[in-house]
C-alpha cells in the first residue's frame, strides 16, 4: 500500500513503516529506550532524506516516552525538579542542535557528523553496556550476591557553586554538571535524531548518582520535552517535518511498545542489558563499515535551493 | 522577447523549407498528487500540418519531446578517503539545472541530428548544460562532476531517454507518452516538441504543465513552508495525544 508522503516529496509503502515502527517501538518497549538510534538509520536507509528521518523520529520518540512517562508519573517514578534544570541545558542544547543541523547540511558535512557521531557513541555505550552486562551475568551465575548499593542521599561535585538538593532523586547536586549533561543530550539528541535515552539514563545513574528508583521515569519525563522542542525547532527552521511519515511510526511505535514491554518482564534486566548492549554495538559497527568501506558511487547530487518553485 | 527572437531566427535559417506546422495538445496541464501518487503519465498529441505546395520528405519526419523539470541550483560532492574514513572534500555547484529531464522521441537521440545541433537546442542528457560560476582548486576535474550530476540523476530515474517514446499512429498524427515519476519534483514543467527531418528543424511548439500537490498533501506541505512554528507545535500535540492515546488504550494498572 503506498502512501505519498508530502514533506519527503516520494511515496513510500505504508506497511513498510508501520512495520518499522512496530518492530523498534517492540525494542524500545523491551529495552525502556526511544529506539531513535535505530529508527533514524533505516529510514535513511531506505531512501528518506536524513534531514527529514531526523525530524520526523522526534515527533515519534515524543509520542512513545509520553506513554512512558505517564505509567511512571503515576507509580512517582519520576524527579520533575531534576528534569527542570537538565531542561534548562537541553533548550540551549537543542537549538544549538538545530542550528548545527542547517549549517553542516548546507556544507554537506551532515552525513559524516551523523555517521562520526554514531559510530563514537554507539560503540563505546554498547561496549560498557555488554562488559557491564557480562560481568553482572557472571556475578549472578558465581551464585554471589549482588552488590546491594545503600538507598541514601548522595552528594555529587558540591564544590561548585549553585549547590541544589533533589529530593525526589536522593541527591545533593550542583546545578552546573546537571545543565551540562542536559546541553549534551539536546544538541546530540536533535543533530542525530535520537532522544538520548541510552546515553542519560547512564550519566544520571553514573555521574549524578541519581536513585535508581526514579531514573526511567526521569529519563522518559526529560526525552518527552526535548523531542517536542526538536519538532518545533526542526519545523521552525528547516521545514523537515513529515507529520505523515510521523503519524506513521507513532502508530507502529506505541503499539510495539507494549508487546515489548510485555516480553521484557519475562527477561532478567542483565540480560536485557546485554542484549540492548550488543543492538547498539551492531548499529555502531554497522556506521563504521560505512565510513570506512570505499562507497559505491563517491559522488552525490544535493538540491541546494529552488530556482522558481510555484 | 528572446523566444520571439528564436522563432525568427529558426524562420530565417530553414524559410525555403518551412512548411510545416504542428498542433500539439497535453492530455492534462495540471498533475494533481494525491496522497495515493505512485507516478503518472501525461500525453502529448500532435499532428504535422503540411500546406500543398510542400514537397514531401524523403526521410519521413522525427520528432523529439524535450521535457524539463524545475530548475534548481545543485551541488554534487564527491568523497574521498581522509584518515581511512570517506569524506566529501569537493564539489561544484552548478546554477540552474532541470531537475527533471526526459527526451521522447522516435529515434535515438544521436539519430535525429549532428551533436552541434542537438546541443544547441539542448536535446538529449548529455546535451544539457551545466553551467558551474566556481571552478574550485581543481578546474580539470569539473566535467567528472558534470558526468556524475548527469549520471546520478539518470540512476534515479530524474533523467530519461526514451528513443521509443513518440509513436505515430498515422504518417502525420503522433503521441508521446511523458512519464511523470514517482519522486518527481513540483512544479513547472515546460515542454518543447520538435519536429525534425534529416538533421534539420522544420518547426517547434512549446508547452507547459504543472505539478501540484492537492488538498490534504498541500495543505500540509503548505502549512510547513509558510507557517513552521504553528506546524510544528501541531506536530508536537500530536505526537502527545497519539502518546496519551496509547497510554489509554493499553492502560494495564
Amino acid at each position: 500500500m503506498q502512501l505519498y508522503l508530502p514533506i519527503a516529496e516520494l511515496p513510500v509503502n505504508m506497511l513498510l513503516i508501520l512495520g518499522m515502527g512496530l518492530a523498534i517501538g517492540f525494542i524500545s518497549g523491551m529495552f525502556g529506550v526511544g529506539g531513535g538510534f535505530l529508527l533514524t538509520p533505516l529510514l535513511i536507509f531506505i531512501g528518506i532524506p536524513p534531514a527529514i528521518a531526523v525530524a520526523s523520529v522526534s515527533g515519534q520518540i515524543a509520542a512513545s516516552s509520553l506513554s512512558g512517562t505517564l505509567s511512571y508519573w503515576r507509580k512517582n517514578a519520576v524527579d520533575p525538579k531534576l528534569v527542570g534544570v537538565l531542561l534548562i541545558g537541553s533548550v540551549i542544547g537543542t537549538a544549538g542542535g538545530v542550528a548545527a543541523f542547517s549549517l553542516l547540511r548546507r556544507e554537506g558535512q551532515l552525513d559524516l557528523f551523523i555517521a562520526l557521531s554514531y559510530v563514537t557513541l554507539l560503540s563505546g555505550i554498547g561496549m560498557l553496556m555488554v562488559v557491564e552486562s557480562l560481568r553482572a551475568i557472571a556475578r549472578s551465575r558465581s551464585g554471589e550476591p549482588p552488590k546491594l548499593l545503600p538507598a541514601r542521599d548522595r552528594r555529587v561535585g558540591t564544590g561548585l557553586p549553585f549547590v541544589m538538593h533533589f529530593p525526589r532523586s536522593r541527591i545533593t547536586v550542583s546545578a552546573i554538571p546537571v545543565i551540562a549533561i542536559g546541553l549534551g543530550i539536546g544538541f546530540l539528541g536533535s543533530i542525530m535524531g535520537i532522544g538520548g535515552g541510552f546515553l542519560l539514563v547512564p550519566a544520571l545513574v553514573y555521574l549524578l548518582r541519581v536513585s535508581t528508583a526514579v531514573v526511567i521515569g526521569t529519563s522518559s519525563l526529560q526525552t518527552l520535552v526535548t523531542m517536542l522542542m526538536a519538532v518545533v525547532f526542526h519545523a521552525a527552521t528547516n521545514a523537515s517535518v513529515d507529520v505523515v511519515l510521523a503519524l506513521l511510526l507513532m502508530i507502529g511505535g506505541v503499539v510495539g511498545a507494549q508487546f515489548g514491554a510485555r516480553t521484557s518482564l519475562s527477561m532478567k534486566g542483565e540480560e536485557l542489558r546485554l542484549l540492548l548492549g550488543l543492538v547498539v554495538l551492531a548499529v555502531g559497527m554497522r556506521f563504521l563499515i560505512d565510513l570506512v568501506v570505499r562507497p559505491d558511487d563517491p559522488f552525490s547530487n544535493t538540491v541546494l535551493e529552488w530556482v522558481v518553485r510555484a | 522577447m528572446s523566444r520571439i527572437v528564436i522563432v525568427i531566427l529558426a524562420l530565417l535559417a530553414v524559410l525555403p523549407a518551412r512548411a510545416e506546422t504542428m498542433v500539439t495538445s497535453l492530455s492534462t496541464h495540471r498533475l494533481q498528487i494525491t496522497s495515493n501518487f505512485v507516478g503518472s503519465e501525461i500525453v502529448l498529441f500532435g499532428s504535422i500540418e503540411r500546406d500543398a505546395q510542400t514537397i514531401s520528405r524523403p526521410g519521413g519526419y522525427d520528432l523529439a519531446v524535450v521535457v524539463r523539470g524545475p530548475r534548481a541550483l545543485m551541488v554534487t560532492r564527491q568523497k574521498t578517503r581522509v584518515f581511512g574514513i570517506w569524506v566529501n572534500t569537493d564539489s561544484r555547484q552548478f546554477v540552474e539545472i532541470p531537475s527533471f529531464y526526459a527526451l521522447l522521441s522516435n529515434k535515438p537521440a544521436a539519430a535525429l541530428a549532428d551533436r552541434e545541433l542537438l546541443a544547441r537546442q539542448q536535446i538529449g542528457v548529455d546535451a544539457i548544460t551545466a553551467i558551474t560560476p566556481r571552478l574550485g582548486p581543481d578546474p580539470a576535474a569539473t566535467p567528472a562532476f558534470r558526468d556524475a550530476l548527469l549520471r546520478i540523476n539518470r540512476a534515479k530515474g530524474l533523467y530519461r531517454e526514451n528513443p521509443t517514446g513518440v509513436t505515430f499512429l498515422t504518417p502525420n498524427l503522433f503521441r508521446a507518452n511523458i512519464p511523470v515519476v514517482p519522486n518527481t519534483p513540483v512544479g513547472s514543467f515546460e515542454v518543447d516538441i520538435f519536429l525534425m527531418s534529416g538533421g534539420v528543424i522544420l518547426a517547434r511548439e512549446s508547452t507547459n504543465f504543472e505539478v501540484t500537490k492537492t488538498g490534504f498533501e498541500a495543505f500540509v506541505a503548505n502549512a510547513a513552508r509558510d507557517h513552521g512554528v504553528l506546524y510544528g507545535l501541531a506536530a508536537a500535540m500530536l505526537a502527545l495525544f497519539t502518546g496519551w492515546a496509547a497510554s489509554v488504550v493499553f492502560r494495564r494498572d
